[in-house]
């Protein structure tokens, strides 16, 4: 069968440091090709270069045998490739219709025909089969709704490939689920995927073709089914790993956190749990089941309507982060690029910002103690970097999130916060993140963490709370955690009395 | 650093300029002129500076110089005040009205365009009101404290110039402002809170008390330079003094490399910035353009110069972003 688009011997550098090295790949129309590799390994600037957002040094793309070129997003998308970016680039004040049109709405005597675009809109809404008005703004639509508008825009120019760069690391596993689906619905119409993730299991459920890269190069390819979890692994890391989690037993301390009665928002029910000195517990449960706005209720991000948090025995009132960081409370939040780190600041400058100990605002900072001090937890927490003054931005995501953990170590809290640690990070440094928290449990620093993996809940966590509906459904010790009893949990929803 | 040596060499390039056109540029009398001209605006500049790198802006700049500079005379002069009572009482005022930008702004969230531009209406209004628009100036008296602003120093000879006593002035809140930007953590926070305000929260920073500061730094600077322009001219018009002030100084923080979106600062930069800004003014006199064309002029270098540094900027991001 004839390939849709064909990319050979793609070279790419930025500056002196090449990106991409004669990188092949190429897709038929109808196929789902999955791409992985580690952070860093190539895999979106491949993405960016086939949807036009960047252009390669050298190597040629064929799209149906004929070769093309693109230095706009829009010739990109023009010759039918469109892509679906990991951050969703809608303009939220306007509506569906009207970011599905946007640049090239039907007109009719110079004004806006609005009756044609509502048409075009519910004819590419109804291609993907989901039901979604059309006249509803942008900024009222989760995550995931947002992500069909942009799936629905580029199939709206008639889109014969579609390119997905990590979709479902911000969605909860029932809206994956649900993108799946819709990318199965879309491989049935004759569409090209072309889907780069971080998660094998989905991968291995929905690819005809598994390519990966490492280090800018092409690394291998698996055909499902009958690819084991460790060969992909293999061909991301170039080695085995069987257990990326690494769990171990420890002994465990005094009450380390204790929450009493603690109501983070007004739709939340109050809630009671403590977390011991060397525990490590996880919050599992869908997106939007309010696991987040409980973690900035105990952190002061967004205090708690009511309720007291002490920590190690004394109690504290939080209502301000500051307050939370001086009473040793550390948090990684979920947005590491909007809450955690200042892109545009330096790796010292981040880690520093946390350290809230009460000096005056005018007291003058020691450049060289900071680097110092930057410098071993660089070490430490094995930061990729050129030192403690590169700039956070040029960071791949996996070590971006081990400076915000640098930046929480910084100030020794007792209890730390972690709000979906390994979102968007590769599997080497997954594993890392993952032997720090062990290595900071074992050292009697209470954990207590919310992820949307239940892979990487049941892999780490010693205990885990359920919450539904801002509320906690229940709690599994290890001994009986599985899938099974967290989902049943986490799809629980209140009982209506009749 | 780099950026600030790209604008002094347009200072530069624009001093040889006007002085091949008409030598009278580096006559004594001129030079003196210019540098308190600088350290002036310089004082207003570095205000802006510390606003714009909070991510936000202070239009009110020119009406608080009027307001301080209008009252100190009026109040001396007309109402009989003692020298030094009247002088604390309207810096004391200035940071006053400061922190009430930064509240309002931090508290009740307005944006800071619409607050400092009802500052503007407003202080330019009431000092209108009290004077009755009617020009003030000390006279030929309070000569003690107009020499705060009109003393030279001479150096004994050893420079063919004098230097004015305001560059002093001004050298040393420079190096105070570079001090509190580079090397206090109220610097380092600030510049944190300008780049990304949410994250500088969740760090712990009280991002609504590092804001109000720039303000309330920003109207003082204004204040204090409200006096010394005053004391140097000793002629204060409500309806003019300090007529678009503030969009000198929102200009020399721009060309010395602040940007408006927040979480850069050069002082340096800001008062070699200031220093053109002094210059074009000082070559448009000595060119004989018509003094109408002097806004014109200055619109279009700071738009070729903002533009050039965004044009530097992209082409150096595209080298190495992904």
């Amino acid at each position: 069968m004839t390939y849709l688009l064909e990319a050979q011997g793609i070279y790419k550098s930025y500056g002196a440091v090449p990106v991409l090295q004669d990188v092949s790949l190429a897709i038929r129309p109808g196929e789902v090709v999955s791409l992985i590799g580690e952070n860093g390994a190539g895999k979106s600037t491949l993405a960016k270069i086939l949807a036009g957002v960047t252009r390669q040094n050298a190597g040629t793309l064929t799209m149906r045998g004929a070769e093309v070129s693109f230095s706009h997003p829009r010739e990109a998308l023009d010759s039918g490739i469109g892509m679906v970016h990991q951050e969703l680039n809608l303009a939220e004040n306007l509506t569906v219709t009207e970011n599905l049109l946007l640049g090239r709405e039907p007109r009719r005597g110079g004004l806006l025909d609005r009756a044609t675009m509502r048409q075009e809109a519910k004819r590419a809404l109804a291609q993907l089969n989901i039901a979604l008005n059309p006249d509803t703004l942008v900024a009222k639509l989760s995550t995931a709704q947002r992500q069909m508008v942009e799936i629905a825009r580029a199939l709206s120019f008639n889109a014969q490939l579609l390119i997905f760069d990590e979709p479902t690391s911000s969605l909860s596993e029932e809206d994956g689920r649900l993108l799946l689906k819709v990318i199965m619905t879309l491989k049935a119409q004759g569409v090209a995927i072309l889907y780069v993730s971080h998660r094998l299991p989905e991968v291995q459920r929905i690819s005809d073709r598994i390519v990966a890269l490492r280090d800018g190069r092409n690394s291998g390819t698996a055909v499902p089914p009958n690819i084991s979890r460790n060969t992909l692994i293999q061909m991301i890391v170039g080695r085995e790993i069987t257990d990326i989690y690494g769990y171990e037993a420890r002994p465990l301390g005094e009450e380390a956190l204790k929450l009493t009665s603690l109501q983070a928002t007004p739709w939340h029910t109050p809630c009671s749990f403590s977390v011991r000195a060397g525990e490590i517990v996880g919050i599992a449960g869908l997106v939007g089941s309010g696991r987040s706005e409980l973690l900035n209720g105990i952190f002061g991000a967004a205090p708690a309507v009511t309720g007291s948090v002490s920590i190690k025995g004394s109690t504290t009132c939080i209502s301000s982060p500051a307050e939370a960081w001086l009473s040793g409370i550390a948090l990684v939040p979920e947005s590491r690029k909007e809450q955690g780190l200042i892109l545009d600041a330096s790796i010292r400058e981040n880690i520093i910002l946390s350290d809230q100990t009460k000096k005056s605002l005018l007291a003058l900072r020691d450049e060289d103690e900071e680097r110092k001090h930057t410098a071993s937890l660089i070490t430490s927490l094995h930061i990729k970097c050129r030192g403690p003054e590169h700039i956070c931005r040029d960071l791949s995501g996996g070590n971006q999130q081990k400076v915000v953990m640098a930046k929480c170590l910084h100030t020794k809290p007792a209890v730390l916060l972690l709000d979906e640690p390994t979102r968007g990070v590769d599997v080497g440094a997954r594993r890392e993140i993952y032997s720090l928290l062990f290595t900071l449990a074992r050292a009697g620093m209470a954990v207590l963490f919310v992820s949307s993996e239940l892979e990487e809940v049941l892999g780490i966590a010693d205990r885990v709370l359920v919450m539904s509906d801002g509320e906690i459904k229940g709690e599994i010790s290890r001994e009986s955690l599985s899938e099974h009893a967290i989902m049943s949990l986490a799809s629980s929803h209140s009982q209506v009395a009749a | 650093m780099k950026k600030s040596l790209g604008l002094l060499l347009v200072l530069i390039a624009a001093c040889i300029i006007t002085y091949l056109l008409n030598d009278r540029f580096l006559a004594p009398v001129n030079i003196e002129n210019l540098l308190r001209r600088t350290a002036l605006f310089s004082l207003i500049s570095i205000g802006a500076a510390f606003v714009i790198t909070s991510g936000g802006i202070d239009l009110s700049i020119g009406s608080m110089v009027c307001l301080v500079g209008t009252l100190l005379p009026w109040l001396t002069t007309t109402h009989n005040w003692p020298c030094v009572a009247a002088l604390l009482l309207l810096i004391g005022v200035a940071a006053t009205l400061g922190a009430c930008h930064g509240l309002l702004i931090t508290r009740l969230k307005l944006q800071p365009f619409i607050v400092t531009l009802c500052g503007l209406l407003l202080y330019r209004g009431i000092t209108r009101g009290l004077t009755g628009d009617q020009t003030q100036g000390f006279g030929s008296e309070f000569e003690g404290i107009r020499s705060i602003a009109l003393t030279k120093i001479s150096f004994g000879g050893l420079l063919p110039i004098a230097i004015p006593s305001v560059a002093f002035i001004t050298i040393a809140v420079a190096l105070l402002a570079a001090l509190v930007m580079n090397r206090t953590r109220y610097g380092l926070y600030l510049r944190a809170v300008g780049r990304n305000e949410v994250a500088a929260t969740y760090s712990g920073i009280n991002t609504n008390v590092i804001k109000a500061l720039a303000y309330v730094t920003c109207a003082t600077l204004a204040g204090v330079s409200g006096v010394l322009f005053v004391l140097d001219v000793n002629s204060a018009q409500p309806s003019d003094f300090g007529n678009f002030y503030e969009l000198y100084a929102v200009a020399a923080a721009v060309l010395g490399g602040c940007s408006l979106r927040g979480g850069e600062a050069s002082i340096t930069g800001v008062i070699i910035g200031a220093a053109l800004m002094q210059v074009l003014r000082n070559a448009i006199v000595l060119v004989d353009i018509p003094t109408q064309l002097e806004f014109a002029i200055i619109g279009g270098v700071i738009l070729i110069g903002v533009g050039a540094e965004e044009i530097i900027r992209l082409t150096a991001a595209s080298d190495k972003s992904v």
